[in-house]
């Protein structure tokens, strides 16, 4: 396969959007790793970093100033605010994306593996789930356990891993019925043997590009409860959070509609470009494998 | 008495475009083909002989193209023809069937519904008038209850049925020539000796030509009236159905026919041809059987032309007379 | 044909697929693929099995090597019964009862010798070993389930029909062939694992560097051998064939033939060659079985066949092979019709409605398959008048 990589990886690189999308998400690794040295924290804040520092004491939005490359507003940096939450948005996507896709992996995988009621008793579930409307759901959990971007993200975990439990359920139904499974079963590989070494690495691919598309909308879904006042606390370096507060400026002022954009502009950019990256990724990943493996 | 040429093919050269360079599935490829007979064309998968037919009717994907030759239908070059000119040929002078039935007729539409579509198109007709023909059409292909299938989807009628119904929609509109590709791989032996025989008795009734595409030896044998045997992209042998089977010229033919086991013949051990079909990107230079050739030289090399060795009998090999000496060796040795 | 012990036993052999419809998924019709097959195959034999597209033969394969679980009938394998092994835990109880117990309790202790040689072994058992105790006799069939199931699966082995499917394409040859090993522990390390890969290799007419790569970077033919080394590295006895070559081209089918062939004086194999050529059938086996709509319609020794086939499908089968030469003028016997539904097969003899010379007792009887003539057996009220 090493050659097919190469040639894959050729084939990335030539797509002008997949690049594009790569060298996005390139950025945002490093603005999140380099974080402390691109907006240091304040000694005010210096042993909870994530918490934006407090700048100013007037509750008025300042537009953007030497100090303040982005301005700031709810008397804090939105600059500082912005980079780290580059790490909270990574945080964010790529826990809820990898619990979320692990549970999906094992629930569907089990359920096209054994068939029968296995199968049955499986995906009613996980139609209950999805017949769940999420904000609601989402809402109703963070009431019970609290608020809190931990909270959040479990309620994203909880009712975020049924699309790829339908997912690798249907490749896997389609893939059980290629004549190597039955090989393995006539050799004698065990069940775990035969979906760990033989299903899920012909599989997983669609998986993968699901995951990498759903990253991006994570991240707004987590944005969403935050502006909801139900993620992250007052002052917590989350894009969403910082839209949350900007919400009383939406407005502007008197007759200004516009005066305080800055407020909406940075961390709306950000949140928009890192979606953006996700998805030219993810869609670049699956022109690659395209057509034998279209979501 | 003279028979008229219905179809020429000079020279055709059908190239694809792919991400891993260019392959030349057809190279260099003549025939014709004459009123009222069936050419078969045979060779195994990758020899070019489906890209031939689907060149007749420009039928070609986009990485597909034509790089050279000549298709003359009734004296007309029809790689000059537009698209629309095109369209009048397909379907109303030249109708293909393929394979697989159940993927060349339309899944959300009854059958009579796509016979139809034919009918109205290129005969001008109403629609009761081309309902009134495809039923006919379903009769004439022995399919029971034409009145009531007519009415049916793809999916409704078995495989053989389907078959059927692609004969009948290929010959609603009564073409001068029915391209067959593989029409018969995809069905059991019983289906397909009805298919077959239903084939040579329409063929009799409206004396349309066939272009037979096979692997099957036992197909052509059982059709054709002249074969094309092809290889990696080029005709090997071209002659008479009887002659070639009798006498073959080419140690491709020759080896194809030792290697399939018979029902007719008892053989010890299979005469296997040794090696693999070239990959179409990397066809060796000269003759692309050399290879896998017991008679190759360093003569083969070179291209051997396609020339006439005997009166309407045409092979591409450097070593005929060393292939005869064997078959006559060989031949001696089962009589004695 | 005396001096050979069967190795393989399939008696009134039943598979029949559930077809599920509606919400609760409720059984609403089954497919009865296979309808009550009996068989032997001997010891270094091909049996060819033969017929056409829903007919079953892929079904009894599977079901032979217990990769399907029969519905019913059993399967003996070197005289042992691995039906147990071969069908669920919880069906094992009722199996034996039925099989086994509820005979025997009717049967007088000094009738044993007249049971055919399987009943017999399990009847010594049943009243000597384990004095009558039903309890103790199915036990035996409970324990070493797992061993005993690792041992169905070195001993039969299968070759897949195609050779673009049958191999996982993310895996390297060496793996591919050398799972079977690790799975069964039949190396101790990787060297020796190496050296065993490398070795069925070379004996399917490939290199040692093949191990090293992946399956798409092979041919439709090498790909079969690389599938045929993947069966024979087990070292089995018996290789269930299905449509071993039916995917390949035409000069490679040969090749793969021949291969089987010496692989079979190598290693002293036995073949069940399951496929719809009846060429390829005359060529490579040794006895041929035909089979229609999930039943055995004839069975007998190739040249029996071939020169006398008694059975009218055998008859209008062979006579429907294209024969490669332009020359040979044959009486065509045309079938009318299409096969029908195993969901709802015919009644009394399933060839009935297809049949040339069917008569009234042919829709209302089901014949037996009987012997007609040495090793020949039939299931028709007419045998040979087709012929």
């Amino acid at each position: 396969m090493d050659r097919e990589y190469k040639r894959m990886l050729k084939k990335f690189f030539r797509n002008p959007s997949g690049l594009f999308g790569f060298a996005l998400l390139v950025f945002f690794v490093l603005v999140a790793l380099f974080a402390p040295f691109i907006a240091p924290p304040q000694p005010s804040n210096k042993h909870e970093p994530y918490m934006m520092p407090i700048v100013t004491w007037s509750s008025e939005p300042q537009p953007p100033s030497k100090e303040h490359p982005f301005g700031v507003c709810g008397r804090r940096d939105i600059f500082y605010g912005v980079v780290w939450g580059t790490r909270t948005a990574f945080r964010i996507g790529l826990t809820v994306t990898a619990i979320s896709t692990l549970i999906g992996l094992f629930i569907g995988s089990i359920s096209a593996y054994y068939g029968g009621w296995i199968d049955e008793i499986l995906m009613r579930i996980t139609d209950i789930f999805l017949a769940v409307p999420f904000l609601i759901a989402a809402i109703v959990l963070t009431t019970l356990l609290g608020t809190g971007l931990d909270k959040v993200m479990i309620a994203m975990i909880t009712f975020g891993w049924m699309g790829t439990a339908r997912l690798i359920r249907g490749n896997i139904l389609q893939a059980k019925e290629e004549q190597y499974v039955l090989a393995a079963k006539a050799i004698g590989v065990s069940m775990p043997g035969i979906i760990v070494k033989h299903l899920l690495p012909n599989t997983i691919f669609p998986v993968v590009i699901q995951a990498s598309m759903r990253m991006g909308s994570l991240v707004i879904t987590a944005a969403i409860l935050s502006f909801l006042g139900l993620g992250a606390p007052q002052g917590y370096s989350d894009w969403g959070a910082i839209l949350n507060y900007s919400r009383d400026w939406i407005l502007g002022a008197q007759g200004e509609a516009l005066k305080y954009w800055y407020t909406i502009v940075f961390p709306g950019t950000a949140m928009v470009l890192f979606v953006l990256a996700w998805n030219l990724v993810g869609d670049t990943l699956r022109d690659i494998f395209d057509p034998r493996l279209r979501i | 008495m003279e028979k008229k040429k219905i179809l020429e093919v000079r020279n055709l050269k059908t190239y694809f475009y792919t991400e891993d360079g260019v392959v030349k599935a057809v190279d260099g490829v003549s025939f014709e083909v004459y009123e009222g007979e069936t050419l078969g064309i045979v060779g195994e998968s990758g020899c070019g002989k489906s890209v031939t037919s689907l060149s007749i009717l420009r039928l070609l994907d986009e990485k597909g193209r034509i790089e050279e030759g000549e298709i003359l239908f009734k004296g007309k070059n029809l790689l000059d023809l537009s698209e629309d000119e095109m369209r009048e040929i397909r379907g109303n002078e030249i109708a293909m069937i393929f394979q697989e039935p159940m993927t060349a007729l339309n899944p959300v539409y009854t059958i009579g519904d796509q016979i139809m579509e034919a009918i109205i198109l290129h005969q001008k007709v109403s629609e009761q008038k081309a309902r009134k023909i495809a039923i006919e059409m379903l009769k004439k292909v022995g399919i029971p209850e034409p009145e009531k299938r007519i009415d049916e989807y793809p999916h409704e009628l078995s495989g053989g049925m389907r078959q059927r119904a692609m004969i009948a929609m290929a010959l609603s509109c009564n073409p001068s020539i029915l391209i067959a590709d593989e029409p018969t791989t995809a069905l059991d032996v019983t289906i397909q000796a009805q298919i077959l025989e239903l084939m040579k008795e329409l063929q009799r009734e409206y004396g349309m030509s066939i272009i037979m595409i096979t692997h099957d030896l036992g197909v052509i044998a059982e059709m054709a009236d002249r074969v094309l045997v092809m290889y990696a992209g080029k005709v090997v042998e071209y002659a008479d159905v009887r002659d070639l089977f009798k006498d073959p010229h080419h140690p491709y033919t020759w080896g194809l026919m030792n290697s399939i086991p018979r029902l007719d013949v008892e053989y010890e051990r299979l005469n296997a041809i040794p090696g693999v079909v070239p990959d179409a990107l990397h066809f060796p230079e000269g003759c692309r059987f050399r290879n896998r050739c017991e008679f190759a030289t360093n003569k083969c090399a070179e291209e051997p032309p396609l020339v006439e060795v005997k009166a309407n009998h045409f092979s591409a090999c450097w070593h005929i007379d060393e292939l005869r000496k064997t078959m006559k060796l060989a031949q001696e040795g089962e009589t004695a | 044909m005396t001096t050979k012990q069967p190795i393989l036993q399939v008696r009134n052999l039943v598979k029949h697929f559930p077809i599920r419809a509606g919400v609760l998924k409720r059984i609403v019709a089954w497919v009865k693929a296979v309808d009550g097959v009996d068989f032997d195959i001997y010891e270094g034999e091909t049996l060819g099995l033969v017929g056409e597209s829903g007919c079953g033969k892929t079904t009894v394969g599977m079901t032979i090597l217990g990769l399907y679980a029969p519905t019913d009938g059993s399967v003996y394998f070197e005289g042992e019964d691995i039906t147990p092994y071969i069908i669920p835990r919880w069906r094992v109880r009722k199996y034996i009862l039925k099989t086994y117990v509820k005979p025997f309790m009717k049967l007088k202790k000094d009738k044993i010798d007249e049971l055919p040689n399987h009943m017999k072994r399990y009847a010594e058992i049943f009243f000597n070993d384990v004095k009558s105790n039903a309890k103790e006799f199915i036990r035996m069939f409970m324990d070493n389930r797992k061993d005993k199931q690792k041992s169905i699966r070195r001993n039969l082995q299968i070759v897949f029909q195609d050779p673009f499917s049958s191999l996982n394409p993310r895996m390297r040859v060496g793996n591919i062939i050398g799972e079977a090993l690790d799975v069964h522990k039949l190396v101790k390390n990787r060297e020796e694992r190496n050296r065993k890969v490398v070795e069925i290799l070379k004996k399917v007419g490939m290199f040692d560097e093949h191990a090293n790569r992946y399956p798409h970077e092979f041919s439709g033919g090498q790909r079969q051998r690389i599938g045929i080394a993947r069966a024979l590295v087990l070292n089995p006895k018996l290789v269930v064939a299905d449509e071993a070559v039916s995917a390949l081209d035409v000069s490679i089918r040969s090749q793969i033939l021949n291969l089987m062939e010496d692989l079979q004086k190598d290693f002293g194999l036995t073949y069940l060659f399951i496929s719809h050529d009846l060429s390829v059938i005359k060529h490579i086996s040794d006895r041929v079985a035909v089979m229609y709509l999930g039943k055995i319609v004839e069975i007998a020794p190739k040249k029996n066949l071939f020169d006398r086939p008694l059975h009218p499908y055998t008859v209008a089968l062979m006579s429907a092979i294209p024969i490669p030469d332009p020359d040979y003028k044959k009486k065509r016997i045309i079938l009318k019709g299409d096969v029908p539904s195993p969901i709802n097969p015919p009644s009394g003899c399933r060839f009935h409605p297809r049949c040339p010379i069917a008569r009234e007792i042919c829709s209302k009887e089901e014949p037996p398959l009987q012997e007609h003539g040495a090793n020949h057996l039939v299931a028709c009220h007419f045998p040979g008048e087709m012929s």
